[in-house]
């Protein structure tokens, strides 16, 4: 259901456009993702395929908030049960080391893996005050890949890519932000070990450190800003993050307000680093054919070097999630974007795994409501975040009439909090408990088809240790899936599709608002 | 395909045996190929590190095998297969059975040069997967109803994808590099097409270009080679072979794409405020009647890529203002039949530098000045960059490969626009590509060639250039005149 530009990218194929696929900024290429981003167009009829860091039933899109723990639903904490050979193996090949300072790592070994991966994140710094420093870390994580003090600028770029590698910052999630690096797992270990040797000491804060070194790296923080403002889902997102949670850690800006990225300077960004930036802040991941006790002594000296700064970070508190209906203008947006956040269960419960298989009905509910026997929309989605106060959302994209896919939305909403879904015998709607043995089966399919790559796996186990878990809660999620029976998706499916509260932010231009102002 | 069908066709696999060519020979390592006696190819990727499998089947089809009048309906027959009919429930049975078997992903698409179509699910339920594919590929009959709701639908995907930004600029070069044949580069064809579109003219579509001997199948994940080759057997064995839709291939397109320079720009409102972009498009090596330049144009390509090398820096001491190295670029697009070169940059926008004097200088100095150097003098790359570019090329292709899933989609473009050959050979070709190759694929797709020079710009920079624009010889694109069957 693709129409395929007519062209793509032969065997030259560049890292960057394989970092653009995952929605991902390479360094020093973001106005190239921008102009050039879209190459494949999503599915109308299943959640974009990029689906790194995102959860069953969800998009790339995990970086953005969302709604609040089910106060219906108290979550059921998970039950004993005999692990599955799956997962045992999946376990045995992960290994967690603490670092000095309260920083921690996690390895998962794939051997025989042509490319490793790793995420070098800072957790819990990731938005800031309030203030004119929005990004402030966020712009010296990107500024390591320039090196540490006495580096020539550059050169670690060039290292990376003379391996074979790349270096891509990225929102991780709302607990984190981070540093991704790809590399062939002979080249990994010493690469990284370059870039967390800059914690303590980054180029950046060197007084001769040049100033068009970080006029590019802001350059590309504008540009991204600058996209994202005119992303209409981004727009409705950050309505929600302003307005309903505003008073949540996960309302800050990580990635910097406009103003802030007009008026920060590298000294600022150097003091706000040194300040803020201590070890109990660092987490890595890594996966690839390495061993997980050589990789710990090898960034053990950077890490304390770094010292600690203070307390290790809280994950955030569940966000407050409330009934509203926020209206942002986009004169000239292509139809309307809908987005509306509900509750969401604890990560580490069973109704979390219960609500992802409810979520997968939900899409193809949502799909026939909207792109059945009427085009409503072009796009229709669910998404679960895997962040430390978790939420679900439904997204719209490109409706033609925001009040009808608003109406499809709540419609889909009731049919399957109500104990439906689409019948497996193609005759419509049926009760779900028939069919919850096959949207398991999608529900993990749908788990590890977005955690295909060594950077995919990093990022989830990245994720994990970010909101406050030992990396291995992907993998645990297979057996927790598997154990879901249908009173456990029928009782979420009533608790948070049908009872909890929704807030919804609409992104269209001004007339397809109106009716909703009348 | 009813289920009356299907165990009709679990019969006929019973009497058709599959020959394996060269089965784990392929010299790629966890890559089995096989072939049905339908034609039917098969490759199996092996890769147990995710209890999931990517399954897809391709079509040589798609907009090259169009008319004027039959452009679009590629897609729309694209639409068809994931529309079912209505004894199936129509696509609220599609949907059913996706989830039935665990399908997590899936899509089809429609490009200038192939049809794919394809689903991720749980590794134990290939055989279901392939089984969804061999039901519904080739539609027993194409009902009114179910015709005119495909109809309705499409064209409003198309309607809508006509309108982006980027649809009409590549619309707008491919009129002009393209232009004795342009229906065969616009897999979303014309409205006029779509909408006169018959359950004849579909079924024409099917038993024409929609036979084994036209189509791959390709599976990876966590899967035995010799399971799916079985599954593939009782799947797809009764289908049987047309006569062969590529036996009298295309005309080729013309090269030159274009008579003289070509210049053109496009006011384009993707583009923020301030930054406009530069691009030289050439028609370029067709992997169809020139593989071995298509080699050469990668090597190219990374060997100017380089960050630090002197391409990069002569194009940015010579254009004033380029927004900075990385966004300096050239690529080429490889296709069987409608091969590309792109040489761009982008540049911040400044009224005391025009930007039609800009694109000017850009040309002269990437092509006049540099490729001509180039050309001339053997010590512009040496030894040592050659080398870097293949293990730069190498690199990049070991990232895309990375994943079952990367290399299934891979193999399946690969296959389409060239041969299953070609990708299992890509890196031996490389390693035998050098300076010789090189120098003539500069000779004959640059030096030997013709461009088109097209600008983007924001409108409100276009605006305030619109007059030095005209007077250098700009064309204005827009959307009512980028797409070739508008005047």
């Amino acid at each position: 259901m693709i129409l395929f530009e007519n062209k793509k990218m032969g065997p030259s194929c560049s890292a960057s456009s394989a970092a653009r696929r995952r929605g991902a900024a390479p360094l020093g290429a973001a106005l190239m993702a921008f102009i050039l981003a879209a190459a494949c167009a999503s599915n109308p009829a299943t959640p974009p395929s990029a689906q790194a860091g995102a959860m069953p039933g969800s998009t790339a899109d995990a970086s953005r908030p969302g709604g609040g723990k089910t106060p219906a639903a108290p979550a059921v904490p998970p039950r004993p049960a005999a692990m599955s050979p799956w997962l045992q193996k999946a376990l045995a090949s992960l290994s967690t080391r603490e670092l000095p300072g309260r920083a921690r790592l996690v390895v998962r070994r794939t051997p025989g893996r042509p490319l490793a991966a790793a995420e070098l994140c800072i957790v819990g710094q990731a938005g800031g005050p309030q203030s004119g420093e929005d990004g402030a870390i966020a712009l010296g994580l990107a500024l390591l890949s320039r090196g540490k003090a006495g580096d020539k600028p550059g050169n670690l770029i060039r290292s990376i890519t003379e391996a074979g590698g790349r270096l891509e910052f990225k929102e991780l999630s709302y607990d984190a932000i981070a540093l991704e690096l790809v590399a062939p797992p002979d080249a990994l270990p010493g690469l990284l070990s370059a870039l967390t040797d800059a914690l303590a000491d980054p180029a950046f804060a060197s007084s001769s450190f040049p100033q068009a070194e970080f006029d590019a790296v802001m350059k590309d923080f504008r540009i991204r800003r600058l996209r994202e403002s005119r992303d209409p889902g981004l727009r409705a997102s950050d309505r929600l993050r302003s307005d309903i949670y505003r008073d949540h850690p996960y309302s800050a800006q990580p990635l910097g307000s406009e103003g802030s990225l007009l008026s920060l300077t590298c000294a600022q960004v150097a003091a706000a680093w040194k300040a803020r930036v201590g070890s109990e802040c660092i987490a890595v991941s890594i996966v690839g054919d390495l061993d997980a006790e050589a990789l710990s002594a090898l960034l053990s000296p950077a890490i304390g070097r770094l010292g600690v700064r203070g307390p290790a970070p809280v994950p955030a508190p569940a966000l407050p999630i409330k009934d509203a209906l926020l209206l942002e203008p986009m004169p000239g947006a292509q139809g309307a974007y809908l987005r509306v956040d509900f509750a969401a269960p604890d990560r580490a419960s069973e109704d979390y795994a219960a609500l992802s298989v409810a979520l997968a009905m939900l899409d193809d509910v949502l799909m026939e409501e909207l792109r059945g026997k009427e085009i409503l929309a072009y796009g229709a989605y669910t998404r679960l975040s895997f962040a430390a106060a978790p939420s679900a959302s439904i997204i719209v994209t490109r409706a033609g009439s925001a009040q009808a896919a608003k109406a499809g939305i709540e419609r889909s909403l009731a049919l399957v909090a109500g104990g439906s879904c689409l019948a497996l015998d193609g005759s419509g709607y049926a009760p779900l408990a028939a069919a919850v043995e096959s949207y398991k089966a999608r529900t993990l399919a749908r788990l590890y088809a977005g955690g295909e790559s060594a950077a995919d796996m990093a990022e989830y186990l990245a994720r994990d240790l970010a909101a406050g878990g030992d990396g291995s809660l992907w993998f645990r999620l297979a057996d927790r899936i598997n154990a879901v029976r249908a009173e456990d998706v029928l009782r979420l499916a009533k608790a948070s599709l049908g009872a909890s509260p929704r807030a919804w932010a609409i992104a269209a231009p001004p007339e397809l608002l109106a009716p909703f102002s009348r | 395909m009813k289920r009356t069908m299907l165990a009709v066709l679990c019969a006929f696999a019973l009497l058709l045996p599959i020959v394996p060519l060269a089965a784990d020979e392929t010299g790629y390592p966890g890559l089995y190929r096989y072939k049905l006696d339908n034609g039917l190819e098969l490759y199996v990727y092996r890769d147990n590190s995710l209890p999931i499998a990517r399954v897809e089947i391709c079509f040589r089809a798609g907009a090259m095998a169009q008319t004027p009048d039959t452009a679009g309906l590629f897609h729309l027959y694209e639409h068809l297969v994931f529309g079912g009919d209505a004894a199936n429930g129509g696509s609220a049975g599609v949907k059913a059975a996706l989830a039935t078997i665990g399908a997590a992903e899936w899509n089809g698409g429609t490009s200038a040069e192939r049809v794919d179509y394809w689903l991720t699910l749980p590794s134990s339920k290939v055989t279901e997967g392939l089984r969804f594919w061999a039901d519904r590929l080739r539609p027993a009959d194409f009902s009114p109803a179910d015709l005119e709701a495909a109809k309705s639908v499409v064209g409003a995907e198309v309607k809508a994808y006509e309108a982006t930004p980027e649809a009409i600029y590549q619309a707008a070069m491919d009129k002009r590099l393209f232009a004795k044949y342009p229906w065969r580069r616009d897999p979303a064809g014309t409205d006029a097409a779509i909408k006169a579109a018959t359950p004849e003219a579909m079924a024409a579509i099917r038993d024409g270009w929609f036979v084994p001997n036209n189509a791959a199948v390709i599976v990876g994940g966590d899967v035995d080679p010799e399971a799916v080759r079985a599954a593939v057997a009782s799947a797809f064995a009764g289908w049987k072979p047309g006569p062969d839709p590529w036996e009298r291939p295309n005309p080729p397109h013309p090269r030159p794409g274009v008579v003289r320079p070509t210049w053109m720009v496009y006011p384009d409102t993707s583009l923020p405020e301030g930054v406009a972009l530069v691009e030289m498009r050439y028609r370029a090596p067709d992997l169809g009647a020139d593989p071995k330049a298509s080699y050469a144009a990668d090597l190219w390509t990374t060997l100017v890529a380089d960050p630090a090398g002197r391409f990069k820096a002569a194009v940015m001491k010579g254009v004033p203002r380029l927004y900075g190295v990385d966004p300096v670029s050239a690529y080429y697009v490889s296709q069987r039949e409608g091969g590309t070169l792109s040489i761009s940059a982008y540049f911040s926008v400044d009224p005391s530098l025009p930007a039609a004097s800009r694109a000017q200088v850009f040309k002269e100095t990437a092509r006049g000045i540099e490729i001509t150097t180039m050309r001339s003098s053997s010590s512009y790359f040496g030894a040592a960059d050659y080398e870097a570019a293949r293990d730069r090329l190498e690199a990049a292709r070991r990232l895309s490969l990375e994943t079952a899933s990367d290399l299934v989609s891979s193999l399946a473009w690969w296959w389409a626009e060239a041969s299953g050959d070609y990708f299992i050979g890509y890196d031996g070709a490389l390693a035998k590509t050098g300076p010789a190759e090189v120098n003539a694929f500069i000779d004959t797709y640059i030096l030997r060639n013709l461009e088109v020079i097209a600008l983007r710009m924001n409108p409100a920079d276009y605006e305030r250039e619109r007059k030095s624009l005209s007077a250098a010889g700009f064309v204005t694109v827009n959307q009512t005149n980028a797409y070739w069957w508008q005047k």
